[in-house]
């Protein structure tokens, strides 16, 4: 197989110039972005910190309804998409910017495409995600599940996404090395996907400028809401990390990923399923059967790449399993794929119809979702984050080891209580639901099984307050190990060691424009 | 309505018969030394030259 040699020395140089104002036009041509990155990893935190702990309060007002004292803002039809937003979007997404810009860049060998378009997408993406934080407490939402924000927001987001996209693609494009790593396939999947996603979920026709109505309606309308809704389990929480796994896994253990051409499989074999999993979410409604079949039959093809994805990351670390031993960030990275799997075996069984008859509308599905959104997602951004923020501020590590350890136990024990609870209550709550007496009544009412629940609730809220003390942990080392440190550029190499057929790196770098 | 039809069965063996090709792509052993240079790219860039031999034991 030849391949095009692409120009090794860049010719890119002069346009920076006029958008980075702190180093010199030489430093900037001959560095890394790390600036956005920087600035999206420690949003990260932030976000993760306030979206979980709005978690955490309509996790208590579900013991005590009353917490809240009748504030309508702060009520829990108002506050729910707030938490959901809030941890997929600010704190899932910026650990996807922030991953996706750094990871691009390394595995290119090249500066981002434009500085000033790729802090757009920082301050835009920020203001995104402030204006949901108003709209949402006030009730203004389009009332779509973790697509509510209102259609001038989504307009914000539209323009925001294509930066993005303009921004990672052009980045590609003028890569330094023979060929685009997998982990960036899986981001660009996920940017384009999610860009697709958007677009049509959102149509509508605005009534005023803080009102729309769907362009679609009826069980359409449902339909292309959980087409959006599980692609965008599939493509922002799965296909994005997806790409942290490629990259960070094979980093942080030291070794290449355990086979190449798997994940290029594993690749394709989400795009060409994932698609179709949506129907699932609507079993036994007023959707065709035959959509519904075919959304269960595809949810059970999925197990296939999902785990295919999950050992490759988990076999990387084959004959050097002592690193887990004393390595903190690699737990979070290797116990996060223990989540995938888990999660992507109990996904592919629930959508089952029998199965969904009993799970659905149940606090299984909740469990189900948080050991996905803890366990994977979070898992492996904390990861990914505390792999990047001493390489980000000049540091040889965190500021400290010990803290991520503690991070990662408390972590662990607070997602084993939250879906361990989630779990039983809700096989509870289905067992409750579906008791019949002989003469045909229902044996529960439903306040008596929302009343079993407490006990399940109150253990929810344990694993909840744990898994946001871990972030709180989290925090400190950040501020810590950015106090010790100053922000740091790394430079471009000056050659780009060259594995391939052409007779090694032995060509002199051309010379820099000074 | 027929017409409609047979084009969705013709995408749905299309990408299938396509899928299938993937995969007999990624497995044939002329992509292996590509993908063995696709597997370092993480660790082209560090500062360390050369030590790749000792990560790397021709993984695929």
């Amino acid at each position: 197989m030849t391949h095009i040699k692409l120009p090794r020395r860049s010719t890119f140089i002069i346009p920076f110039n006029i958008l980075h104002h702190s180093l010199s036009p030489m430093q900037t041509a001959n560095t890394y972005n790390y600036k956005v990155v920087r600035q999206f990893a420690v949003m990260t935190v932030i976000w993760g910190i306030v979206g979980m702990l709005v978690g955490v309060i309509i996790a208590a007002q579900l013991i005590w309804p009353d917490l809240t004292a009748g504030i309508s803002w702060l009520s829990y039809g108002r506050l729910r998409p707030l938490h959901t937003n809030a941890v997929i979007f600010a704190f899932g997404g910026s650990a996807l910017f922030a991953t996706s810009y750094y990871v691009v860049q390394r595995t290119c060998q090249v500066r981002l495409l434009s500085d000033g378009l790729a802090a757009f997408t920082f301050w835009g993406w920020q203001v995104v995600i402030l204006l949901a934080a108003v709209t949402l407490p006030l009730g203004i939402t389009s009332g779509k599940e973790y697509a509510e924000l209102e259609w001038p927001i989504d307009i914000l987001i539209t323009v925001v996404w294509v930066s993005y996209a303009i921004v990672f693609f052009g980045t590609i494009a003028k890569r330094k090395t023979p060929h685009i790593y997998v982990a960036n396939w899986f981001y660009g999947a996920f940017i384009l996907t999610v860009a697709l996603l958007h677009l049509v979920n959102s149509a509508a026709m605005p009534a005023s400028f803080w009102k729309s109505y769907s362009a679609y309606a009826g069980v359409q309308d449902a339909m292309i809401q959980w087409w959006y809704g599980h692609n965008a389990v599939g493509f922002f929480l799965t296909a994005g990390f997806l790409g942290i796994m490629y990259y960070f896994v094979p980093k942080q253990a030291d070794r290449p990923v355990y086979s190449y051409r798997l994940s290029v499989v594993h690749f394709w074999a989400l795009i060409f399923t994932y698609m179709w999993a949506g129907p699932h979410h609507l079993h036994y409604t007023a959707l065709p059967d035959w959509t519904q079949s075919l959304g269960m039959l595809f949810s059970l093809i999925l197990l296939a790449p999902s785990w295919g994805g999950m050992i490759n990351g988990i076999m990387t670390l084959s004959g050097a399993w002592h690193k887990l031993r004393d390595d903190p960030i690699l737990k979070f990275l290797i116990v996060s794929l223990s989540f995938y799997g888990m999660s992507t075996f109990e996904g592919p069984m629930m959508s089952i119809k029998t199965v969904n008859a009993l799970s659905h509308y149940t606090d299984w599905t909740i469990g189900h979702v948080h050991s996905g959104a803890l366990g994977w997602v979070a898992f492996i951004s904390i990861g990914s984050i505390y792999y990047l923020l001493p390489r980000l501020f000049g540091r040889e590590q965190m500021h400290s080891v010990k803290a991520i350890s503690l991070h990662f136990w408390i972590a662990t024990i607070g997602v084993v209580l939250y879906i361990a609870a989630m779990w039983i209550a809700g096989v509870m709550q289905g067992l409750m639901w579906r008791a019949i007496n002989a003469d045909g009544t229902l044996t529960y009412t439903f306040v008596e099984s929302v009343k079993a629940t407490y006990p399940y609730y109150m253990i929810r809220l344990l694993g909840g307050v744990l898994f946001f003390a871990g972030m709180l942990i989290m925090l400190w080392n950040m501020l810590k190990t950015i106090g010790a440190g100053k922000a740091y550029d790394a430079p471009i190499p000056e050659l780009a060691p060259d594995h391939s057929a052409h007779g090694g790196s032995t060509a002199a770098p051309a010379a820099q424009g000074a | 309505m027929d017409d409609i039809n047979f084009l969705r069965t013709l995408v749905t063996v299309a990408s299938f018969i396509a899928f299938v090709a993937i995969v007999a792509w990624a497995w044939s052993p002329k992509q292996r030394s590509r993908f063995n240079e696709a597997a370092q790219l993480p660790f082209a860039d560090d500062a360390r030259p050369d030590n790749d031999t000792a990560r790397m034991e021709n993984r695929s």
